[in-house]
């Protein structure tokens, strides 16, 4: 039951992600603003799967993998920020 | 009977599992909540003619939900160390904990960070906001409406007690030159 709640909830997050992501790039023209916006919201997806017990293996692979790409990414996107803001 | 016959093992599994379920669905609960805010907060952002800033704006507040709901599923995993049974599951616990401490680190920082970053462009004007926001409104764009860029600094009284200005008598000084000793050809 509650596994089913919260794969629903994480489904409905990642698809407000990829819509998030989605708009704001096509209103801001930045990459980097919509690839974070979308890294967050899978970062909470990721999150929502990892909320039920007994955990799995590949749920926690995979927010895992969401989370060391969300932070690569976020390190490679302050830095392009910063060589911006010089 | 002895308390610990009387409330048995099985028992304190029961009811610290029933703790975890509670606290754990907290924690995805405020996850999910904080995404739905972030998702309409964003959707009257980009209806709203705005610029760049909200969309920082919209990515710390997901971010301080993730984190608070990261707080409340490490509390979970804390008790759920109590009646952890086997290896293998204090190992997926173990790895489940590091995962959400890594992220709490993290977010925490990137928060911070910016945080910072919100506020210096803030002090500076945000000049890219501001663009956006000249774009999006052709009035504002031209002189007669935009207001001044900036206030000259309060000026303090020259030395010889005389009003800022001169008086009536001579032209006004340009601005920025008020802290300056008056030229010599208006000296008494």
């Amino acid at each position: 039951m509650i596994t089913a709640v919260t794969d629903d909830a994480a489904l409905i997050v990642t698809a407000g992600g990829l819509l998030t992501a989605a708009v704001a790039l096509a209103r801001t023209r930045r990459a980097s603003m919509a690839v974070a916006l979308l890294l967050d919201f899978l970062a909470a997806a990721a999150l929502l799967r990892l909320a039920v017990s007994p955990p799995s293996w590949p749920a926690i692979g995979a927010a895992a993998v969401v989370i060391v790409i969300r932070q690569l990414a976020s390190r490679a996107l302050a830095a392009a920020r910063a060589v911006r803001h010089r | 009977m002895s308390l610990a016959e009387g409330f048995g093992e099985h028992n304190l599994e029961d009811v610290v599992n029933v703790l975890v379920q509670v606290v754990e669905a907290a924690g995805a609960l405020i996850i999910f909540i904080g995404a739905v805010i972030a998702f309409v907060r964003f959707a009257r952002a980009a209806v709203r003619p705005a610029g760049l800033d909200p969309f920082a704006r919209l990515r710390l507040n997901l971010g301080r939900y993730l984190v608070l709901g990261l707080e409340f599923q490490l509390a979970a995993d804390i008790l759920r160390t109590a009646v952890a049974p086997n290896f293998t599951e204090l190992a997926q616990l173990a790895a489940i904990a590091a995962i959400r401490t890594a992220l709490n680190f993290f977010l925490g920082r990137e928060i911070k960070e910016e945080t910072d970053l919100v506020r210096a462009d803030q002090a500076a004007g945000s000049p890219v906001a501001a663009a956006s926001a000249a774009a999006s409104s052709p009035a504002a764009s031209s002189p007669a409406a935009s207001p001044p860029a900036a206030s000259p600094p309060a000026a303090s009284p020259p030395a010889d007690g005389r009003a800022e200005g001169g008086g009536s008598t001579g032209p006004a000084r340009p601005p920025g030159t008020a802290g300056r000793p008056p030229p010599p050809g208006r000296e008494p």
